[in-house]
């Protein structure tokens, strides 16, 4: 054991005296890193604004009512959403921003902010609102979100679906009744306002918890960049097992050492565990960044695992890598191509959720990365414990198992 | 003396290239013995399978047929055994460039076997013994060919073994390294070591050796103590004649034609020299001035060349030790 870690520290040393390691182990994942998160980050929680325009209908006024309800959810005391009613702009808030609308550009008003993304989503109602619902008639709402803003669509239909829930509901039920009982008007809005005194708490309730900590929001860029980019790099330094060979080849250490009085078993443990240490180092050094930058890595024994299994999953594709490649160059162009192919597939430049369903299929049977994402996501942003993240850490192993298998069959030290 | 190498058989046949036909018989059954304490050389051309038989001895190479016993242990059966008894100067510089003198010896130190007290006594020992204990912090990138030259081979000698193989040790130095390097191999001879050199460096064999084998195409066609090969192959003194470069053909095709001549070497920078072998040696000269002379040429510069391995060896293949 003491001369297969004499191995691994000499190796370690000899790669960390190379200044090259170093910026490509170190400084340029750490820079890649920060600038993906930075650009892919979150925005700090500020209030967003909702415009609503309408004919000013007693159901219309109730809907906004209803409205500013469910989107008073607030995080770290800082509310989502503003609901900002242009038909009423005297009575809004000063957020709002009002005071430039007038009457007659009231439409180009709502345009201009919404080009101008002053405003997360823009909801007309009909000026029949309230006739067409009371008739029994389908009243279309108009919900404009600027151009390509998923996020805004699907903020602002969930709120609008919970309003049309309620509404509609209580229209519906209240028309029912009346239908049944009598046909007078009057009967039909008294039940109409039992029925919505009953929808004004939801019989199901969706809570929404923040998985935030010490005032960090969940979402952060840093939480997905850096175990990201931590992953490619690590894969990177692993890859240069392949170069670390065709390199000891080329200058006869390596020759060297098999005329050294020890089993070739150990030498190439000892060069194992040399890149092993490598890329805990650079995982490490990672993780270190990520939390000087505020991401807060969830259960610690998880993240451990995590970074652990990952890097040995990492080593075993080197090995593969150097069981594959007999000259330098061979060794560096899989040194390049494998981290290249399998950190974008895998979902280390950006999550993996935002590709097509079959890449996604693709990146989680060919990427290791896949899986020791969607752990760390599940850790930093679902407050995973390690027996939540036991499936991904059993298929980092298979991953392991087969590319060490393929590299000690295939491996030859000459 | 006692036997300390024998070597049986010993083939190496590569396996072929593009996985067809036979493959490189690199070694063709070579059978040797090494007593214990002498320096024995292998000379011959490059490509005449010196280290191939020295990588076989090594461990490194695995023989096609035949085994190598060193001290009682067969490399085939025991290669730990044998490998703690030698010590293994690759003809290559095989130091990790990025570490220091100092951290290369005790890394392959360690992988000796040797820890603590015992490797930093033995470090130092080695450091003063290549005269580079003032240099040894620094890093191996920033010496000379001649100092790593001297690092490769204290590399070897850190766990003081019976027997050290040095392939080709004085390659691309300067004379004075070169110097250094043959001082320092005879001192460890005179230490106790046994010493196994190859070279295609004749000076280098006739200097050190006690016996030398000489090895072409693979085969070692002769062995034994210097004035043991020059007798076995009664080679006698050879004629070096000087020509103008222009004339240096008209001076072969005469001396061709002479029955007493056995071989005719074109040799110096400019090719204006013949090496002449004759079966009466220094006696032939006579005749062969008249020769010369009744084709109208005249030598600028006569030599007689005592017999030496370098005449040996052109004696036996017909070529020069460095064709």
């Amino acid at each position: 054991m003491r001369r297969i870690l004499t191995i691994a520290f000499t190796q370690l040393r000899v790669q960390l005296s190379e200044r090259g390691m170093w910026i490509s182990s170190f400084v340029v994942p750490i820079i890649i890193a920060v600038a993906v998160g930075f650009f892919s980050a979150a925005p700090v929680v500020e209030t967003q604004r909702l415009d609503v325009l309408h004919g000013g209908d007693p159901l219309a006024q109730q809907f906004v009512a209803l409205l500013r309800q469910e989107v008073a959810k607030q995080v770290n005391n800082v509310p989502l959403f503003e609901v900002c009613d242009l038909s009423a702009p005297q009575q809004q808030s000063a957020f709002c921003q009002l005071d430039a609308l007038s009457e007659t550009h009231v439409t180009a008003f709502m345009r201009q902010r919404l080009e101008a993304r002053q405003t997360l989503a823009a909801i007309t109602l009909p000026s029949d609102f309230s006739d067409a619902l009371s008739a029994g008639r389908t009243a279309k709402i108009n919900l404009r979100v600027p151009s390509a803003s998923f996020q805004a669509v699907q903020t602002a239909q969930r709120y609008l679906d919970a309003v049309v829930a309620r509404l509609g509901g209580a229209v519906a039920a209240a028309h029912a009744v009346t239908m049944l009982v009598s046909g007078d008007q009057a009967f039909y809005e008294r039940v109409y306002e039992q029925m919505q005194a009953k929808w004004a708490t939801d019989p199901v309730e969706l809570r929404e918890t923040s998985s935030a900590v010490d005032g960090q929001l969940p979402g952060t860029g840093f939480g997905h960049s850096i175990p990201g980019i931590g992953s490619m790099s690590v894969l990177f330094s692993a890859t240069a097992l392949a170069q670390l060979f065709a390199k000891e080849r080329q200058i006869h250490t390596l020759q060297r050492l098999l005329g050294m009085p020890l089993p070739r078993a150990y030498i190439l443990t000892g060069k194992l565990i040399g890149q092993y240490l490598l890329c805990l180092l650079s995982f490490g050094v990672m993780i270190a960044v990520g939390t000087l930058l505020g991401v807060r890595w969830g259960d610690p024994l998880g993240a451990i695992a995590v970074v652990l299994t990952f890097t040995l999953c990492a080593t075993a594709i080197g090995l593969a890598a150097a069981a594959v490649a007999r000259t330098p160059n061979q060794a560096a162009g899989l040194g390049f191509l494998i981290p290249m192919t399998l950190a974008p597939l895998g979902g280390a430049w950006w999550p993996l959720d935002l590709t097509p369903p079959f890449m996604q299929t693709l990146g989680r049977i060919v990427s290791p990365i896949a899986w020791s994402q969607d752990a760390f996501a599940k850790l930093i942003y679902y407050n995973a414990s390690v027996v939540d993240i036991l499936p991904n850490l059993l298929i980092l192993l298979l991953f392991t198992a087969a590319f060490f298998i393929f590299g000690i069959v295939r491996f030859r030290l000459e | 003396m006692t036997t300390l190498v024998t070597i049986q058989n010993l083939t190496k046949r590569y396996p072929p290239r593009n996985g067809k036909g036979e493959g490189n018989l690199a070694v063709k059954g070579i059978n040797l013995t090494i007593e214990q304490g002498e320096i024995f050389s292998l000379l011959g051309p490059n490509g005449a399978g010196k280290t191939t038989t020295i990588n076989m001895m090594s461990g490194l190479l695995e023989p096609t047929s035949g085994d190598v016993v060193i001290g009682g242990y067969s490399i085939a059966k025991n290669p730990l055994a044998v490998k703690k008894l030698i010590g293994v100067v690759p003809q290559e510089i095989a130091l990790y460039p990025e570490l220091s003198a100092r951290a290369n010896l005790e890394f392959f130190g360690r992988l000796q076997g040797l820890h603590g007290a015992e490797l930093a006594k033995r470090c130092d020992e080695v450091l003063t013994f290549i005269g580079l204990r003032e240099r040894q912090r620094e890093r191996i990138d920033t010496f000379s060919g001649g100092m790593k030259r001297l690092v490769n081979i204290g590399v070897a000698l850190l766990h003081k073994p019976t027997l050290v193989f040095m392939d080709e040790p004085t390659v691309g130095v300067d004379p004075q390294s070169r110097r250094s390097i043959l001082d320092a191999v005879r001192q460890l001879n005179q230490q106790g070591m046994t010493v196994l050199y190859t070279t295609h460096y004749m000076e280098e064999a006739e200097e050190l050796s006690d016996r030398v084998g000489i090895m072409d195409h693979g085969e070692l066609i002769a062995c034994g103590k210097q004035i043991e090969l020059i007798q076995q192959t009664d080679v006698r003194d050879a004629i070096v004649l000087k020509f103008a470069p222009e004339r240096i053909g008209e001076a072969r095709q005469a001396l061709s034609a002479l029955p007493f001549i056995s071989a005719l070497e074109q040799e110096g920078e400019l090719g204006d020299k013949l090496r002449v072998l004759s079966e009466r040696g220094r006696q032939a000269l006579p005749h062969i001035i008249r020769a010369l002379n009744d084709h109208g040429l005249i030598p600028s510069a006569i030599q007689i060349v005592e017999p030496n391995l370098e005449t040996v060896f052109l004696q036996l293949t017909g070529r020069a030790l460095r064709d």
